[in-house]
């Protein structure tokens, strides 16, 4: 296990309990993410996605088995604001603004030593949202709620983004255009990221390489290498390159047993 | 103004473009608020005429069924009276409506936070609620005297049940990611609770106030009716021991209006403290 990757998990296990006795929902899951890298993890609904990229968080303490970022436990690399989070819902708080939202993490545990903040406007700028900084978030369409989520997650520059299905609450239409939207944002960070998503279109278009789990117990199937040129035009999406990606990470799902199977 | 200078069409012209967007606006304000107030005031317009005429053909003597006339000359007749024991009432009231509330809120904070406290404190919540009021009273009197207290406490255990409910519902009603959000940047629980379960139970403490501000003037009243000498209840007693109907029924329409009241207010600061939530966003 390395001590320079970002992320390096081995044989990650977690169990909670439930009603109808202990459910194992990882099961040794391994992985390494390098410095820089823009990984995504895809899978069926209740395969455990969201359950790794906790305990990559440090928000879940697995039942067993290692978890470093940037060599330090993922609870410390958490404290010392290493770790950014994007939710699906945004969990933005709807009585402040935009601006008083991306301030938000800057205000709550004060006492916490801060490498690195950065200005909330400046970040409302760069998901451009200037005009709409006073804007309260039922003011604010699907789309423009994340990009608020994300100018959030970015206020301490964290060496690491991990996001959860940051587009999964979004209309088709919308999901297109904020694909590209995350992508010319990051290209400008280039800071590590682990995304988890249910979109094969997605994972590919924003990657570097394709993690794919299936569920019940979750594991990791196989992984797909992205090795389109970066930047990535919208035209890229129709190249023969992109569609060969598609395919690959589509059948290492497929492999995962029938749609439905892979359910709790 | 444009009717006024008719006569000179190219001053009118420019003095109608000039003030119209501010009169259209003030227009466009004041007229949804008039469809609001000017239909209820003709129902209760036709409502006293039909009364008073009833009252009047049939000649049904003043000890029973006073006609609207008579009230409201008792009522304006007497104002300081009624505004006296009205603000007595009123009082009791809100003060016990705030004991209620800030009993109700700090149970709920606990329970909200531990599922062991709300197992045990909530059959004791729904068997004070499911006690009459009116029951109670008396018991209160004795235990409490005979100054505001005993009407006080009668407010505040009508107010009790439905603010807690309503508060343990809202503090829970946080949005998971919020939660985990906060969580994720290591907020302290008081920093959650301040910063997020709180304001989120806004709208369900809102929504109990409408139903326990008039269930305080109830409660106010209930007690002043055992122990009054004072307050629009015991106001109401001594009418009716009396035979005084217009007394009684002017006491009636001071509550009346003291109810109003206080929905208007709530009312008011609901749409000024909610503007974020979806209740509100359809106004």
């Amino acid at each position: 296990m390395s001590q320079d990757a970002a992320i390096s998990v081995r044989s990650l296990v977690h169990r909670y309990p439930s009603p109808q006795g202990e459910v194992l929902a990882l099961d040794g899951v391994s992985l390494s993410v390098r410095p820089g890298e823009f990984v995504s993890i895809i899978g069926r609904s209740g395969c455990g996605k969201t359950t790794l990229l906790k305990a990559i968080g440090g928000l879940l303490a697995p039942s067993s088995g290692d978890i470093l970022v940037h060599g330090e436990p993922p609870k410390s690399a958490r404290r010392r604001k290493q770790t950014g989070f994007v939710f699906q819902d945004g969990g933005l708080l709807p009585w402040r603004t935009v601006l008083e939202n991306v301030r938000l993490p800057l205000e709550v545990n004060t006492g916490a030593s801060i490498a690195a903040a950065q200005d909330p406007e400046a970040l409302v700028h760069t998901v451009g949202l200037s005009d709409f900084s006073r804007y309260y978030p039922h003011q604010l369409s699907g789309g423009m709620r994340q990009r608020v989520a994300l100018a959030r997650a970015l206020v301490f520059s964290p060496s690491l983004l991990l996001m959860d299905e940051p587009l999964g609450a979004l209309d088709e239409l919308t999901r297109r255009a904020m694909r590209f939207e995350l992508l010319r944002i990051w290209e400008a960070s280039r800071t590590t990221v682990l995304m988890v998503t249910h979109s094969v279109a997605e994972a590919v278009l924003l990657s570097d390489r394709v993690l794919v789990m299936t569920g019940a117990p979750g594991r990791i199937a196989g992984e797909v290498t992205i090795a389109l040129p970066r930047p990535r035009p919208s035209a890229i999406e129709r190249s023969p390159e992109f569609l060969d990606c598609a395919s690959r990470v589509e059948n290492l799902l497929s492999l995962g047993g029938p749609v439905g199977a892979a359910h709790r | 103004m444009a009717l006024r200078t008719a006569k000179n069409p190219p001053v009118v012209f420019r003095g109608a473009a000039l003030s119209s967007p501010a009169l259209a606006r003030r227009l466009r304000r004041a007229a949804p608020a008039l469809g609001y107030i000017l239909p209820p005031l003709v129902a209760l317009t036709l409502l006293a005429l039909g009364w008073e005429l009833w009252v009047r053909i049939a000649g049904t003597p003043t000890y029973i069924m006073p006609a609207p006339t008579e009230i409201w000359a008792r009522l304006t007749g007497d104002l300081g009276f009624f505004a006296w024991h009205g603000w007595v009432t009123l009082y009791e009231a809100l003060a016990g409506c705030a004991i209620g509330s800030a009993v109700a809120i700090a149970l709920a904070i606990t329970m909200a936070h531990s599922r062991a406290l709300e197992r045990s404190i909530y059959p004791l919540a729904v068997l004070v609620k499911v006690t009459p009021i009116v029951a109670v009273a008396p018991l209160f009197v004795i235990w409490f005297g005979f100054g505001s207290w005993p009407k006080m406490l009668i407010a505040a255990l009508i107010t009790f049940f439905p603010v807690m409910v309503n508060a343990v519902v809202g503090l829970r009603s946080v949005s998971p990611g919020a939660l985990d959000f906060l969580r994720s940047v290591d907020a302290s629980p008081r920093e959650i609770f301040w910063r997020l379960r709180w304001p989120a139970s806004f709208p369900y403490l809102f929504a109990a106030l409408r139903i326990v501000a008039p269930l305080a003037v109830i409660g106010a009243v209930v007690g002043e009716w055992f122990t009054g000498d004072r307050g629009l209840g015991s106001v109401i007693i001594v009418a009716h021991n009396n035979l005084d109907m217009p007394t009684l029924f002017a006491a009636i329409v001071t509550l009346a209006v003291i109810g109003i009241s206080l929905m208007t207010v709530i009312t008011i600061a609901e749409r000024r403290l909610l503007f974020w939530h979806e209740s509100s966003l359809s106004q």
